[in-house]
């Protein structure tokens, strides 16, 4: 591939050029203010406030305080002291983004013998949900001593559904703001999550591993350079530089035990790190399900039976070691990761009728990635950031059972050949080898302009063997032997303008992306011929915000032209029940975002109100197309969503939050009428609410903390969540009796659970119900979700440096 | 309940011959498909054909397609997708309820009901795919009862092997066999197979082989592939659209001649060639040797609108099908200039009285039931359903166990005077009608519908009939007017027409 060697030319060239930089511009100076508060939000004037051991000054009549003239660096120390409370340390890190960083510093009376204090700072994720992006930045560090799945994390999301088959390890569909399902890309640390293995699945990436989930609704920020097209999810993994080992467990209903270890470890005063991560995940998922079995006669009984042959493992250990702070890198990371995936499948993709009892799909992969960053490389404001990856992985799928099962798992019929899922027996294993580079170069002329560069390639090659399918059907080659080849290339540059000392903000962006296919048009049966093409399509982007009064009212706006390439599976099929389509057109959307934020601190609490609105319009979208014997995805719709998603958070005290959220969508069928066939582009549709789509949905929360409950420095925290999904209709509103629809009812699903940390959080433990009143559970059409279930987990901390 | 004052009833009863004839409409929609969303079908009964238009309003939605079979004002329905057998009860307004089902056990990797047969008015046989047994089921009782073994048939070398359509002639069950492995059938054996069973025995007698055409049979789909004529010989045919045309035999027709038991050696009808060298499948007997086929069309399929679809697929589901009539006598065939239809062998061709409609679905301004001129080899568009598939039209109180059986001589729809004695009188102390019927046989499930003038159904119930019968009709919510009471057991009907007038 022609592209492929060029852009790893252009990633030596920048290697090269990085290793041998020897010297810095000068840097720009920043501004920290400060506030401290009490326990109720009182502000404390006269606190001592030390910076960085050195400079002391107290904090005003209103509690504030300001140091200026800082360069720019991560790490610094803030500590705060005041009678009759207990003194406490922050660490700030500065932002480029902003010339002047605020930070809040509440502190917890001594008298009540508390020895936290909660550190109120501008984070992140605060940072990013006040950026001219459509983003709800979620902070999952108050999250990491729950039960709580990454899945369940996004669902409680406004704008954001996802859409389960099953317990743990089943398959998942998320949406946000009315995209879904591939047109969501999901990323790690900037990187796309793409071809990377089963094993590296949303859902299977512990809580414990997780900083912060970015849920970009509609246009994506450059440095996220990948071909989305109106969303994605970026997973922002623990990334302090302090030695700590975090070592989580739990253990929960259907016999379900996750584990997580994750570690960083350094060496006195050198620059050199290791880490070492991983995670297990199990479950028999053999939760129980209300099913209809026949009697001798035939007769169906409706009982409730446990799901059989629905157990799933999966694993990742991963092994890294970098050098940092140093004058060559901030950041150089080798890592080496090795994961595993064993699923059985109970029952088909799209139903419950079709009971399996051997089928089963298991992939082992390797990982090798190299990363690096630098700030103020060449010139002040200029930073650097680069990766590559290899991912090699092997994927088998056994179908060759000869039992016909019933739900209690009785063999029913005992055949002499044959399969459950695929149509005839196959023993399939597929080599997957993925080699994607990424490239981002940020560049800050000064405190208004600035411009990043990201350049994402990926290369991807499949193969495999199925000999038990080609002596099956009798054909003379292999069905998977002939290689397959897919190259995409998505780059963009962004210029950003900040103005009125960043109140207002304009970014502008312009991507290009290509993908080149090399693979045969193969049907479930023949080796078709090669099929190869080239693919490029441009897409712009402009973003805006502008706040008011202190930053408490917030407006944004943004616009994105955008495509989405089709990815592997799409292309190219498994040839088991889906079936290859290489000529698949790249979709594109059309996104529209308007947005508001506001919040207020008084006598009655703090909340925080965000509303938006969204709009997209995509075309050529990339369906599967499902009959009863197999599938293919093909272009086949327009589809227009419009809708308005809101949250508001409310704290009337520091211990009690509240938060609610829903999202309206009405989703609609938009495409045109070509010719006269009877399909997608029907007349009689054009326009409707497109079905299996839900369009009102919400979650509600409760989280009372309760500090020193029972020594100092302890934390017992109370919750309540309740999710809510409106029916919809399986089919077009449009047809039939009413009465008669096929419906995916009402849901009303409650969650409570109560934890409790020891001081400085070094253990924790939390016991969570889900699913309190054991509902029947339904995401997609009669695929029933697990009942109520219980989940214990402990959690041992320890960060050595506080 | 609404109070109507009536000081006295005036009931004026008049007997009536003429019979209400009801039907079972199938559509499908739904091509806009997602996981979990397959084709959706709708359902429902209609008592009136002269209709110029038909959508899915008040129809019962199915997820996925299946088929449907009525016998004698039973209405069942199965699904391409699960094992399942539906009874139906009908509402008084024509809409469908699940009445009951039964679960059939599964082989193949995609179970379902492939063919169900009517043997009497109690005992229908059914085929569950790839499970190499007849299931025996009372259709009353609505249960398994029985089953003939055929697991002697099996061939573990090819995983789609599956009994396909029955038949019956002269106490034999006929069976066609497939053996085939991979989507599409992709592999095949090259002959075609039948099962012969004997029925007094419920044994497998012997399994007839012929080379001349391959995968007999099209159990699953809509069309049959099976008829006996006027002169009792019976017929069977095969495609070669099954296993994506690779050309391996014709489609073609066998006999077994009335009295035997074995292929005629004599007797073989290329069917693609006579439909000039096209691909054919289904086979529905109009009478007096011709015969009702699908051809197809491969050159139809556009690869500019539907880049890189699978063309097996589209094979199945795109518009590339037209009707043909043969006539087995000359073996001469000529084409039925409806527009384009889709999918072949999914669309129903019924008779309904004494006139055969046949779905044309392929485009939005032709599709809908057309009526079939047989003599004139023409049709024309009687329904339109516009951008819904029209999927099959069936006579609600047919004898099915008629289906595909010397048309010209059974009376599939044919509607007799049911022997009954009838005595209405009514009784205004309760604001009632009562009815007493005398019956020489007794009935079970014998229909009692009250239509008003316009015909729409009023009230539906059901009654087992012994020699004298009391029912209480249901009229006191009845207004003014002219109403109808019509008695049905199976294809046998009697009507009472009364007037319920305020004094």
């Amino acid at each position: 591939m022609n592209y492929s060697r060029f852009v790893a030319n252009i990633f030596a060239v920048v290697f090269l050029l990085i290793l041998s930089k020897t010297s810095f511009a000068q840097q720009s100076l920043y501004t920290i203010k400060g506030k401290v508060v009490g326990i109720n939000s009182e502000t404390l004037p006269g606190a001592v406030v030390t910076f960085n051991e050195n400079i002391i000054i107290a904090s005003d009549i209103n509690g504030n305080f300001e140091f200026r003239q800082i360069p720019y660096a991560n790490n610094y120390k803030i500590r705060v002291q005041y009678l009759g409370y207990l003194p406490q340390t922050i660490t700030v890190n500065l932002s480029r983004e902003r010339l002047v960083e605020n930070v809040e510093v509440q502190l917890i009376t001594s008298a009540s013998e508390l020895g936290t204090v909660t550190v109120v700072s501008k984070s992140e994720a605060k940072i990013l949900n006040q950026s001219a992006f459509s983003v709800s930045a979620i902070d999952v560090k108050p999250l990491q001593n729950r039960s709580v799945t990454t899945r369940q994390i996004l669902t409680r999301t406004a704008g954001v559904r996802v859409r389960e088959s099953g317990g743990l390890g089943n398959p998942a569909q998320i949406s946000i703001n009315g995209i879904s399902g591939k047109q969501i890309k999901i990323f790690v640390d900037g990187i796309p999550l793409e071809n990377t293995g089963l094993a590296t699945d949303l859902n299977n990436l512990p809580v414990n591993l997780i900083e912060r989930i970015e849920v970009y609704k509609g246009i994506l920020p450059v440095s996220l350079g990948s071909d989305a097209l109106g969303g994605a999810i970026n997973i922002i993994t623990n990334k302090t530089n302090r030695e700590y080992y975090d070592i989580s467990l739990e253990q929960s209903s259907f016999n379900t035990s996750r584990a997580s270890f994750n570690s960083r470890i350094n060496f006195n005063n050198s620059p050199v790190f290791v880490g070492f991560n991983g995670y297990y995940n199990y479950s028999d998922n053999n939760y129980k399900v209300r099913v209809e079995v026949p009697n001798q006669f035939g007769q169906p009984d409706t009982v409730v039976v446990p799901r059989f042959h629905d157990r799933f493992k999966s694993f990742s250990y991963q092994a890294e070691a970098g050098v940092r702070n140093e004058t060559w890198a901030d950041l150089f990371l080798f890592n080496f990761s090795y994961s595993g995936y064993d699923k059985e499948l109970q029952h088909s993709f799209f139903s419950m009728n079709r009971v399996f009892g051997d089928a089963v799909v298991f992939e082992n992969g390797f990982k090798q990635e190299i990363q690096y960053q630098k700030n103020n490389l060449f010139a002040e404001g200029l930073d650097v950031n680069l990766y590559t990856g290899f991912y090699d992985n092997n994927t088998s799928f056994i179908d060759t059972g000869l039992n016909k099962y019933n739900w209690r798992g009785n063999v029913i019929n005992k055949v002499r050949f044959g399969s459950e899922v695929g149509f005839i027996a196959h023993t399939l294993k597929i080599n997957s080898i993925n080699l994607i580079q990424r490239a981002n170069i940020n560049y800050k002329l000064n405190p208004k302009h600035q411009f990043n560069f990201n350049v994402v390639n990926s290369y991807v090659r499949q193969n495999g063997q199925d000999s038990t399918a080609t002596r099956l059907l009798g054909t003379v080659r292999d069905l998977y032997e002939q290689p397959q080849k897919i190259f995409k290339l998505t780059t963009g540059l962004s210029y950003q303008l900040s103005l009125l000392d960043n109140r207002l903000q304009f970014i502008s962006g312009l991507k290009y992306y290509r993908i080149n296919v090399d693979a045969n048009e193969s049907t479930l049966v023949f080796i078709g011929p090669k099929a190869r093409y080239k693919k490029s399509n441009y897409g712009i982007s402009q973003a805006a915000k502008f706040s008011f009064w202190n930053d408490k009212l917030l407006l944004k706006t943004n616009f994105e032209y955008t495509t989405r390439l089709p990815d592997q599976f799409e292309l190219l099929g498994d040839q088991v029940f889906v079936a290859a389509n290489p000529l698949l057109q790249p979709e594109i959307s059309y996104n529209y975002n308007v947005g508001l934020q506001t919040s207020f601190d008084g006598k009655f609490g703090k909340f925080n109100l965000e509303v938006n609105g969204f709009s997209r319009d995509t075309r050529r979208n990339i369906f599967l197309l499902v009959t009863n014997f197999f599938a293919q995805y093909q272009n086949i719709a327009k589809i227009r969503s419009n809708g308005l998603d809101a949250e508001f958070t409310y704290n009337p005290n520091p211990i009690i939050l509240l938060k609610l959220n829903a999202t309206y969508q009405d989703i609609r069928n938009r495409s045109d009428t070509i010719g006269e066939g009877l399909s997608t582009t029907d007349p009689r549709f054009f326009n409707k609410r497109l079905p299996n789509r839900p369009s009102l949905f919400g979650n509600a929360e409760v989280t009372v903390f309760y500090p020193g409950i029972f020594r100092s420095g302890d934390v017992a925290s109370f919750y309540w969540n309740a999710n809510y999904v409106r029916k919809f209709f399986l089919a077009f509103e449009e047809d039939g009796d009413i009465e008669t629809k096929l419906t995916i009812p009402n849901q009303f699903l409650n969650t409570i659970g109560v934890s409790y940390s020891l001081p400085r959080n070094t253990i924790s433990a939390s016991f969570e119900v889900q699913n309190l009143f054991n509902r029947d559970s339904f995401d997609n059409f009669k695929i029933q979700k697990p009942g109520r279930s219980f989940h214990v987990k402990l959690r041992y901390f320890i960060n050595k440096t506080t | 309940m609404k109070k109507i004052t009536l000081l006295t009833l005036l009931f004026t009863i008049i007997l009536s011959a003429q019979a209400q004839v009801r039907y079972g409409v199938m559509l499908k929609t739904g091509y806009f498909t997602e996981p979990g969303n397959p084709n959706t079908s709708y359902l429902r009964i209609t008592d009136n054909l002269n209709v110029t238009s038909m959508n899915t309003s008040g129809f019962r939605e199915i997820a996925g397609t299946g088929n449907i079979l009525t016998h004698k004002g039973a209405y069942y329905y199965y699904n391409f997708n699960e094992p399942r057998l539906y009874k139906m009860s009908i509402n008084t307004n024509g809409t469908l309820n699940i009445a009951t089902t039964l679960l059939f056990p599964g082989a193949s990797n995609v179970p379902h009901i492939v063919d169900m047969l009517m043997v009497n008015d109690k005992t229908a046989y059914v085929i569950s795919q790839s499970v190499f047994k007849i299931f025996i089921v009372d259709v009353e009782e609505f249960k398994i009862t029985g089953e003939i073994d055929l697991t002697s048939l099996e061939d573990r070398n090819f995983e789609i092997s599956t009994p396909e359509e029955m038949i019956i002639r002269d106490g034999k069950l006929f069976v066609p066999i497939w053996y085939g492995s991979g989507f599409a059938n992709a592999r095949v054996k090259p002959e075609a197979y039948l099962a012969v069973i004997d029925l007094a025995t419920k044994t497998l007698q012997k399994t007839l082989v012929d080379t001349r055409v391959h995968l007999l049979g099209y159990g699953g789909s809509a069309v049959s592939a099976m008829f006996i004529d006027e002169a009792g010989d019976l017929y069977v045919s095969g495609s070669d659209v099954i296993n994506g045309g690779q050309g391996i035999k014709p489609g073609g027709i066998l006999r077994i001649k009335k009295g035997e038991t074995d292929f005629d050696p004599t007797y073989f009808v290329n069917l693609d060639q006579i439909c000039g060298n096209r691909k054919t499948i289904g086979m529905t007997y109009l009478g007096n040797g011709l015969v009702l086929t699908t051809a197809q069309y491969p050159e139809r399929l556009n690869p500019v609108t539907n880049p890189g679809v699978d063309p097996i697929f589209s094979k199945y589901i795109d518009a590339i099908y037209k009707y043909w009539i043969v006539d087995l006598n000359t073996n001469t065939g000529q084409v039925i200039e409806t527009d384009w239809t889709n999918g072949g062998f999914f669309n129903y061709v019924t008779k309904v009285g004494d006139k055969f409609y046949i779905p044309v679905g392929g485009r939005r301004s032709t599709s809908g039931f057309w009526e079939l001129n047989v003599q004139a080899r023409t049709a024309i568009k009687r329904i339109n359903t516009s951008s819904i598939e029209p999927f099959g039209l069936f006579e609600l109180n047919q004898d099915a166990t008629l289906k595909n059986r010397n048309t010209n001589t059974t009376s599939v729809g044919k509607v007799k005077e049911l022997n009954i004695q009838t005595l209405l009188f009514p009784i205004p102390a309760l604001n009632e009608l009562s009815l007493i019927i005398t019956s020489p046989e007794r009935r079970k499930g014998v229909q009692l519908i009250i239509t008003d003038i316009l015909g729409r159904v009023l009230v539906q119930e059901q009654h087992d009939l012994v020699d004298e019968t009391l029912i209480h009709l249901p009229v006191g919510d009845l207004k003014e007017g002219s109403y109808r009471v019509t008695l049905i057991s199976g294809n046998e009907r009697k009507s009472i027409a009364f007037i319920k007038a305020a004094n």
